[in-house]
Protein backbone atom coordinates (compact mmCIF):
# COMPACT_ATOMS: atom_id res chain seq x y z
CA UNK A 1 0.00 0.00 0.00
CA UNK A 2 2.44 2.15 0.79
CA UNK A 3 4.66 4.36 -2.05
CA UNK A 4 8.14 4.08 -1.61
CA UNK A 5 10.39 6.20 -0.54
CA UNK A 6 11.90 8.66 -3.05
CA UNK A 7 14.73 10.11 -3.52
CA UNK A 8 13.69 13.65 -2.29
CA UNK A 9 11.16 12.33 -0.31
CA UNK A 10 13.58 9.69 1.95
CA UNK A 11 15.84 11.62 4.03
CA UNK A 12 12.39 14.08 5.04
CA UNK A 13 10.63 13.25 8.12
CA UNK A 14 7.69 15.11 9.82
CA UNK A 15 7.54 15.10 13.47
CA UNK A 16 3.56 15.37 14.54
CA UNK A 17 2.64 16.01 17.59
CA UNK A 18 -0.93 14.77 18.48
CA UNK A 19 -2.64 15.46 21.85
CA UNK A 20 -6.39 13.92 21.90
CA UNK A 21 -6.07 14.31 17.80
CA UNK A 22 -8.61 11.18 17.08
CA UNK A 23 -10.66 12.71 14.70
CA UNK A 24 -7.67 13.95 12.10
CA UNK A 25 -4.57 11.90 13.04
CA UNK A 26 -5.09 8.93 11.07
CA UNK A 27 -5.96 11.26 7.95
CA UNK A 28 -2.85 13.06 8.87
CA UNK A 29 -0.36 11.25 9.15
CA UNK A 30 -1.13 8.25 6.21
CA UNK A 31 -1.73 11.28 4.16
CA UNK A 32 2.00 11.92 4.60
CA UNK A 33 3.02 8.78 4.24
CA UNK A 34 0.97 8.36 0.67
CA UNK A 35 3.32 11.44 -0.46
CA UNK A 36 6.51 9.41 1.07
CA UNK A 37 7.70 11.16 3.64
CA UNK A 38 8.69 9.55 7.00
CA UNK A 39 6.27 10.13 10.15
CA UNK A 40 6.88 10.60 13.42
CA UNK A 41 3.86 10.56 15.75
CA UNK A 42 4.74 12.19 19.41
CA UNK A 43 1.29 10.91 21.30
CA UNK A 44 1.44 13.67 23.69
CA UNK A 45 -0.15 11.72 26.67
CA UNK A 46 -3.56 11.63 24.83
CA UNK A 47 -7.16 10.38 26.65
CA UNK A 48 -8.41 9.43 23.52
CA UNK A 49 -7.99 7.34 20.76
CA UNK A 50 -4.87 8.67 18.83
CA UNK A 51 -2.45 6.41 19.97
CA UNK A 52 -4.71 3.21 18.81
CA UNK A 53 -5.21 4.91 15.60
CA UNK A 54 -1.72 5.96 14.97
CA UNK A 55 -0.70 2.19 15.66
CA UNK A 56 -3.31 1.40 13.11
CA UNK A 57 -1.66 3.81 10.69
CA UNK A 58 1.93 2.49 11.47
CA UNK A 59 0.34 -1.09 10.54
CA UNK A 60 -0.36 0.26 6.73
CA UNK A 61 3.10 2.11 6.25
CA UNK A 62 5.24 0.34 8.98
CA UNK A 63 8.64 1.87 7.53
CA UNK A 64 7.70 5.55 7.45
CA UNK A 65 5.45 5.68 10.07
CA UNK A 66 7.22 6.08 13.67
CA UNK A 67 5.81 6.11 16.97
CA UNK A 68 6.36 7.23 20.27
CA UNK A 69 3.96 7.82 23.17
CA UNK A 70 4.51 10.22 26.24
CA UNK A 71 2.84 8.66 28.90
CA UNK A 72 1.18 11.55 30.32
CA UNK A 73 1.16 14.97 28.65
CA UNK A 74 4.35 17.07 28.66
CA UNK A 75 2.97 20.41 26.21
CA UNK A 76 3.19 21.05 22.70
CA UNK A 77 6.93 22.11 22.70
CA UNK A 78 8.04 18.90 24.94
CA UNK A 79 6.53 16.70 21.94
CA UNK A 80 8.04 18.03 19.09
CA UNK A 81 11.43 17.70 20.96
CA UNK A 82 11.13 14.07 21.36
CA UNK A 83 9.74 14.04 17.82
CA UNK A 84 13.07 15.65 16.64
CA UNK A 85 15.59 13.65 18.71
CA UNK A 86 13.77 10.61 17.25
CA UNK A 87 14.63 11.95 13.76
CA UNK A 88 18.44 13.10 14.88
CA UNK A 89 18.33 9.39 15.97
CA UNK A 90 16.87 8.47 12.56
CA UNK A 91 19.68 10.11 10.47
CA UNK A 92 16.91 12.40 9.35
CA UNK A 93 18.69 15.47 6.85
CA UNK A 94 15.54 17.19 6.57
CA UNK A 95 12.93 17.74 9.78
CA UNK A 96 9.87 19.48 9.23
CA UNK A 97 6.90 19.83 12.20
CA UNK A 98 3.70 19.31 11.11
CA UNK A 99 0.22 20.10 13.21
CA UNK A 100 -1.83 16.91 13.87
CA UNK A 101 -5.52 19.03 13.75
CA UNK A 102 -5.72 19.44 10.35
CA UNK A 103 -5.18 23.04 9.78
CA UNK A 104 -1.91 22.13 7.43
CA UNK A 105 -1.89 21.59 3.56
CA UNK A 106 0.39 18.24 3.10
CA UNK A 107 0.78 19.76 -0.37
CA UNK A 108 2.84 22.61 1.08
CA UNK A 109 5.68 20.21 2.50
CA UNK A 110 7.89 19.95 -0.50
CA UNK A 111 7.56 24.14 -0.72
CA UNK A 112 9.07 24.65 2.98
CA UNK A 113 11.50 21.50 2.08
CA UNK A 114 12.93 23.12 -1.14
CA UNK A 115 14.35 26.29 0.35
CA UNK A 116 16.79 24.05 2.41
CA UNK A 117 17.18 21.13 -0.25
CA UNK A 118 18.41 24.20 -2.67
CA UNK A 119 20.80 25.62 0.59
CA UNK A 120 19.14 28.70 0.72
CA UNK A 121 18.44 28.37 3.89
CA UNK A 122 18.70 26.43 7.03
CA UNK A 123 15.33 26.79 8.66
CA UNK A 124 12.01 27.73 7.13
CA UNK A 125 8.88 28.73 8.33
CA UNK A 126 5.11 28.08 6.55
CA UNK A 127 3.44 31.88 7.00
CA UNK A 128 -0.03 31.54 7.17
CA UNK A 129 -1.61 34.42 5.56
CA UNK A 130 -3.46 36.33 8.00
CA UNK A 131 -6.11 37.68 5.89
CA UNK A 132 -7.72 34.26 5.68
CA UNK A 133 -7.56 33.73 9.00
CA UNK A 134 -10.67 34.56 11.79
CA UNK A 135 -10.08 38.20 13.50
CA UNK A 136 -9.70 36.77 16.71
CA UNK A 137 -7.06 35.00 15.43
CA UNK A 138 -5.11 37.24 13.15
CA UNK A 139 -5.28 39.82 16.20
CA UNK A 140 -4.17 37.23 18.23
CA UNK A 141 -1.23 36.18 15.54
CA UNK A 142 -0.02 39.68 15.02
CA UNK A 143 0.35 40.46 18.88
CA UNK A 144 2.55 37.69 19.30
CA UNK A 145 4.56 38.66 16.17
CA UNK A 146 5.34 41.79 17.74
CA UNK A 147 5.81 40.29 21.39
CA UNK A 148 8.48 38.04 19.18
CA UNK A 149 10.05 40.97 17.85
CA UNK A 150 10.63 43.08 21.00
CA UNK A 151 11.98 40.13 22.94
CA UNK A 152 13.79 38.27 20.41
CA UNK A 153 14.63 41.12 17.86
CA UNK A 154 13.59 39.29 15.09
CA UNK A 155 10.22 40.34 12.67
CA UNK A 156 9.05 37.17 10.67
CA UNK A 157 5.49 37.10 8.99
CA UNK A 158 4.17 34.52 11.44
CA UNK A 159 5.62 33.22 14.78
CA UNK A 160 3.25 30.52 15.90
CA UNK A 161 3.19 28.82 12.96
CA UNK A 162 3.28 25.06 12.96
CA UNK A 163 5.01 24.01 9.89
CA UNK A 164 8.58 24.62 9.76
CA UNK A 165 11.36 22.87 8.47
CA UNK A 166 15.16 22.46 9.25
CA UNK A 167 18.08 20.98 8.32
CA UNK A 168 19.48 18.60 10.24
CA UNK A 169 22.28 20.79 11.22
CA UNK A 170 20.20 23.16 12.17
CA UNK A 171 17.98 21.43 14.05
CA UNK A 172 20.92 19.50 16.49
CA UNK A 173 21.55 23.52 17.66
CA UNK A 174 18.44 24.49 18.17
CA UNK A 175 17.81 23.73 22.31
CA UNK A 176 14.21 24.10 23.20
CA UNK A 177 13.06 24.45 26.88
CA UNK A 178 9.44 25.22 26.52
CA UNK A 179 6.88 23.18 26.90
CA UNK A 180 4.01 24.68 25.68
CA UNK A 181 2.74 27.03 22.60
CA UNK A 182 5.71 29.53 24.09
CA UNK A 183 7.93 27.25 21.99
CA UNK A 184 6.66 28.77 18.44
CA UNK A 185 8.09 32.25 19.87
CA UNK A 186 11.37 30.31 21.28
CA UNK A 187 12.03 28.50 17.67
CA UNK A 188 12.42 31.86 16.24
CA UNK A 189 14.94 33.39 19.85
CA UNK A 190 16.92 29.73 18.97
CA UNK A 191 16.80 31.13 15.20
CA UNK A 192 17.86 34.82 16.20
CA UNK A 193 20.42 33.17 18.88
CA UNK A 194 22.04 31.10 16.89
CA UNK A 195 22.20 32.97 13.32
CA UNK A 196 20.39 30.53 11.21
CA UNK A 197 19.42 31.33 7.89
CA UNK A 198 15.62 31.87 8.30
CA UNK A 199 13.24 32.04 5.09
CA UNK A 200 9.46 32.08 5.04
CA UNK A 201 7.31 30.29 2.40
CA UNK A 202 3.47 31.55 2.45
CA UNK A 203 1.36 27.94 3.09
CA UNK A 204 -2.18 27.49 2.71
CA UNK A 205 -4.40 27.19 5.90
CA UNK A 206 -7.71 24.77 6.73
CA UNK A 207 -9.47 26.52 9.28
CA UNK A 208 -12.00 23.63 10.87
CA UNK A 209 -13.63 24.47 14.24
CA UNK A 210 -11.69 21.71 15.51
CA UNK A 211 -8.09 24.03 14.38
CA UNK A 212 -9.94 27.37 15.45
CA UNK A 213 -10.09 25.99 19.14
CA UNK A 214 -6.56 25.47 19.58
CA UNK A 215 -3.14 27.02 18.77
CA UNK A 216 -3.60 31.04 19.95
CA UNK A 217 -6.06 32.97 21.62
CA UNK A 218 -5.89 36.03 23.82
CA UNK A 219 -5.48 33.47 26.82
CA UNK A 220 -2.65 31.09 24.98
CA UNK A 221 -0.84 34.45 24.35
CA UNK A 222 -1.33 36.09 27.40
CA UNK A 223 0.09 32.55 29.27
CA UNK A 224 3.20 32.61 26.33
CA UNK A 225 3.92 36.82 27.38
CA UNK A 226 4.33 35.55 30.85
CA UNK A 227 6.44 32.93 30.00
CA UNK A 228 8.58 35.21 28.03
CA UNK A 229 9.40 37.86 30.81
CA UNK A 230 9.61 34.80 33.39
CA UNK A 231 12.27 33.15 30.98
CA UNK A 232 14.38 36.58 31.54
CA UNK A 233 14.78 36.39 35.02
CA UNK A 234 15.67 32.56 34.66
CA UNK A 235 18.86 31.62 35.99
CA UNK B 1 1.20 27.98 68.67
CA UNK B 2 3.96 27.87 66.47
CA UNK B 3 6.20 26.19 69.12
CA UNK B 4 3.72 23.41 69.68
CA UNK B 5 3.61 23.11 66.08
CA UNK B 6 7.07 22.78 65.36
CA UNK B 7 8.09 20.67 68.76
CA UNK B 8 5.58 17.96 66.90
CA UNK B 9 7.28 17.92 64.09
CA UNK B 10 10.28 17.42 65.96
CA UNK B 11 8.80 14.27 68.02
CA UNK B 12 8.09 12.57 64.90
CA UNK B 13 11.48 13.32 63.37
CA UNK B 14 10.27 15.89 60.26
CA UNK B 15 12.79 18.66 61.57
CA UNK B 16 16.25 18.22 63.17
CA UNK B 17 17.08 20.02 66.49
CA UNK B 18 18.67 22.50 64.74
CA UNK B 19 16.20 23.30 62.77
CA UNK B 20 13.71 23.54 66.10
CA UNK B 21 15.63 25.61 67.49
CA UNK B 22 16.15 28.06 64.91
CA UNK B 23 12.24 27.90 64.96
CA UNK B 24 12.64 29.10 68.42
CA UNK B 25 14.89 31.99 68.02
CA UNK B 26 13.13 33.21 65.43
CA UNK B 27 9.47 33.49 67.36
CA UNK B 28 11.85 34.24 70.46
CA UNK B 29 12.51 37.56 68.63
CA UNK B 30 9.22 38.30 66.62
CA UNK B 31 7.76 38.13 69.83
CA UNK B 32 10.57 40.37 71.48
CA UNK B 33 10.20 43.41 68.98
CA UNK B 34 6.02 42.84 69.18
CA UNK B 35 5.82 43.64 73.46
CA UNK B 36 8.41 46.28 72.98
CA UNK B 37 8.49 47.74 69.29
CA UNK B 38 9.98 50.76 70.47
CA UNK B 39 13.47 48.89 70.67
CA UNK B 40 13.64 47.78 67.30
CA UNK B 41 13.57 51.62 65.88
CA UNK B 42 17.28 52.59 66.36
CA UNK B 43 18.06 49.25 63.89
CA UNK B 44 15.02 50.40 61.68
CA UNK B 45 16.81 53.95 61.40
CA UNK B 46 20.14 52.36 60.54
CA UNK B 47 18.31 50.97 57.35
CA UNK B 48 16.47 54.55 56.88
CA UNK B 49 13.07 53.67 58.30
CA UNK B 50 11.25 55.46 60.45
CA UNK B 51 9.92 52.68 62.59
CA UNK B 52 10.63 48.98 63.07
CA UNK B 53 7.47 47.44 62.03
CA UNK B 54 7.72 49.26 58.54
CA UNK B 55 11.20 47.54 58.27
CA UNK B 56 9.77 44.13 59.23
CA UNK B 57 7.02 44.74 56.27
CA UNK B 58 9.89 45.38 53.74
CA UNK B 59 11.76 42.52 55.13
CA UNK B 60 8.96 40.20 55.22
CA UNK B 61 7.83 41.09 51.43
CA UNK B 62 11.10 40.74 50.33
CA UNK B 63 11.13 37.09 51.89
CA UNK B 64 7.89 35.89 50.42
CA UNK B 65 9.30 37.52 47.08
CA UNK B 66 12.43 35.42 47.44
CA UNK B 67 10.56 31.96 48.46
CA UNK B 68 7.73 32.16 45.92
CA UNK B 69 10.62 32.76 43.08
CA UNK B 70 12.08 29.65 44.45
CA UNK B 71 9.67 28.12 44.68
CA UNK B 72 9.02 29.05 41.28
CA UNK B 73 12.29 27.80 40.03
CA UNK B 74 12.35 24.52 41.94
CA UNK B 75 9.15 23.53 40.02
CA UNK B 76 10.01 24.34 36.97
CA UNK B 77 13.00 22.24 37.33
CA UNK B 78 10.72 19.65 38.42
CA UNK B 79 8.87 20.11 35.35
CA UNK B 80 11.69 20.08 33.18
CA UNK B 81 13.13 16.77 34.85
CA UNK B 82 9.50 14.89 34.47
CA UNK B 83 9.23 16.14 30.66
CA UNK B 84 12.86 14.83 30.08
CA UNK B 85 11.87 11.23 32.01
CA UNK B 86 8.69 11.08 29.93
CA UNK B 87 11.10 11.73 26.63
CA UNK B 88 13.61 9.47 27.49
CA UNK B 89 10.67 6.22 27.93
CA UNK B 90 8.99 7.66 25.13
CA UNK B 91 12.60 7.25 22.90
CA UNK B 92 13.00 4.08 24.63
CA UNK B 93 9.91 2.34 24.20
CA UNK B 94 9.43 3.23 20.61
CA UNK B 95 6.39 1.36 19.35
CA UNK B 96 7.34 -1.48 17.12
CA UNK B 97 4.90 -3.87 15.25
CA UNK B 98 6.33 -7.12 16.57
CA UNK B 99 5.73 -5.99 20.13
CA UNK B 100 2.01 -5.42 19.44
CA UNK B 101 1.72 -8.66 17.61
CA UNK B 102 2.90 -10.51 20.64
CA UNK B 103 0.54 -8.47 22.90
CA UNK B 104 -2.19 -9.45 20.18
Amino acid sequence: MSEQNSEITKDVYLVVPAFNEEKTVSQIIEGIAEKGYNVILVNDGSKDNTLNLAIESKKKYPNQIFVVSHVINRGLGAALKTGMVVAHNKKAKYIVTFDADGQHEIDDIPNVCKPLQDGEADVVIGARPFEDMPISKSFANLIMNALTFIFYGRNVKDSQSGLRAFTAEAADKINIVSRGYGVSSEFIKEISDKELRLSEVTITTIYTPETQNKGTDAIVGLRILTKMVLDLFRI
Amino acid sequence: MVIIFFYKRLRVKKITPATFALWILVCLIVNFFAFAPRLSDPLAGFFGFGRGLDLLLVLGYALLVYVIYSLYVKIDELNRNTTELVRALAIKDEIELKDIEKEE
